[in-house]
């Protein structure tokens, strides 16, 4: 190789590593980007909650405790670095377990839609969806044989020992996530009605059009499910951006002795992004902020 | 000359491994104080050798700072800035011996070792160079590319072993007359 060979590719190599840093510069997040999470939490369970966040992919500060309004939590540190799920360009998705230790009890449904995160060099109060606080429940088993199951979409399988009146099948976050989460009942005996005049979207998905069972936005509540009769309630999300999801499907309703039950079952999806979902994230939050 | 090509030697042999316990004990401005002085009983056989004397003066300065800090775990600012201006500085320095080699080897009969010298020469140049890129685009490409990324790594260490190889090499090949 003559003296010119080695100075253009030099020169190349230093142009390309210049340009290549100018833009990872000018696309660098001056904060973390936290995920969309929809979840429900319990002060009667024991609590270990994963929060996923984007963050630049150099970035190497630690998240050490959280806080949601008065109640905090403790991040678990299993390392001594932070581990990257999978990086995407000049970013790196990343994860965090809190344990909510000494928790207060909770009253009534508390709902937060920020969170402060204590990183070992500074502090940020982020958008993270939308976590609930509920008050302890308690859960009365009004279905001899039940059967939860997970997959393409989720599958529970109740068989009530005596009638029951089911009186309302929801979650958390309905309203929040309207048209994202669907719900399908079935019953072969059960007489479901359907609502006059109510007009749903549905997953344009073919296993979801398969499963067997109405929309439960078209479903006129109450309805009776007689004893010994299955009934199936179905469930899947379309949440867009994705978000990590961990709350309780509930089947509330009246037993034969017009006694109040709640069935619950968690209904869980985590996160798995392309790289074009948390570019869309980014853009998501950055506009979000530039509107405040 | 085996004085020079000695110091040489250990000179980069200082410069591209890091020891470091609180502080870089293999220091790379011992490394290029060792290739100046090895380029400087150089000079007195082939003149162009004056230019890795040059290269190798301003390697021991800029590579001061390196001496107190973990290049290797830089990932952002200034100092990442840094230790690529430290991997081209090397690449500059090595550009230069090869040159002054080639003046050393060019008589008759040495056709064989000059072919050798190339061989190393470009396999060294394209290593480093497409590490270099590699680093370059990885600031902005996630995913596999990290793996490409440290295969790249471990192909510069090896270029970096071969080219001491071939320094020893050099060394038992000197031409009588520069003994």
């Amino acid at each position: 190789m003559k003296i010119r060979p080695f100075w253009v590719i030099l020169t190349v190599a230093i142009i390309s590593w210049i340009v290549n840093y100018a833009y990872a510069e000018s696309k660098k997040l001056a904060e973390p980007v936290f995920v969309d999470h929809y979840y429900d939490l319990r002060p009667d369970e024991a609590i270990f909650q994963t929060f996923y966040y984007v963050a630049n992919k150099e970035d190497t500060e630690m998240p050490w405790s959280v806080e949601f309004g008065d109640r905090q939590g403790a991040v678990e540190t299993y390392m001594d670095e932070v581990q990257n799920i999978e990086t995407f360009g000049r970013y790196a998705l990343r994860s965090f377990t809190v344990q909510f230790l000494d928790y207060p009890e909770v009253e009534k449904i508390e709902r937060f839609k920020e969170m402060t995160v204590h990183f070992t060099e500074r502090s940020v109060t982020v958008p993270i969806g939308e976590v609930v606080m509920k008050p302890p429940q308690e859960s009365r088993g009004a279905f001899t044989e039940t059967m939860h199951s997970g997959g393409r979409y989720d599958r529970s399988i109740l068989v009530p020992e005596e009638d029951l009146t089911i009186t309302s099948v929801h979650t958390s976050f309905d309203t929040q996530l309207k048209d994202q989460l669907f719900i399908k009942l079935h019953s072969k005996k059960a007489a479901l009605k359907l609502k006059s005049s109510v007009d749903v979207t549905e997953p344009d998905e073919a296993f979801w059009k398969k499963a067997s069972g109405i929309d439960a936005r078209t479903v006129e509540f109450p309805f009776t499910i007689p004893a010994g009769e299955q009934f199936v309630v179905s469930m899947m999300d379309e949440v867009k951006p994705r978000a990590a999801l961990e709350f309780d499907l509930l089947v509330e309703g009246l037993d034969a002795s017009d006694e109040p039950f709640i069935w619950t079952a968690v209904y869980q999806s985590q996160p798995q992004f392309t790289k074009q979902e948390i570019k869309q994230l980014i853009e998501k939050r950055t506009e979000a902020k530039a509107d405040e | 000359m085996n004085k020079a090509l000695r110091l040489m030697f250990w000179g980069y042999l200082f410069i591209f491994f890091r020891l470091q316990i609180g502080i870089d004990l293999l220091a790379a401005p011992i490394g290029y104080y060792m290739i100046y002085s090895g380029a400087r009983i150089m000079t007195q056989y082939v003149p162009v050798s004056k230019k890795v004397e040059v290269t190798a003066f301003i390697g021991i300065l800029i590579s001061v700072p390196g001496v107190f800090i973990n290049l290797p775990e830089v990932t952002d600012g200034v100092w990442l800035i840094y230790a690529h201006v430290l991997l081209i500085w090397k690449m500059i320095t090595v550009y230069y011996l090869f040159t002054a080699w080639k003046e050393v080897w060019r008589g008759a009969g040495q056709s064989l070792i000059r072919q050798r010298m190339q061989l190393v020469y470009m396999l060294y140049m394209i290593v480093h160079f497409t590490f270099l890129l590699s680093m370059a685009f990885s600031l902005n490409i996630g995913g596999t590319f990290e793996l490409w990324l440290i295969f790249n790594s471990v192909a510069v260490v090896g270029m970096d072993i071969v080219l001491l190889i071939t320094m020893a090499a050099l060394r038992r090949a000197v031409p009588e007359e520069m003994k």
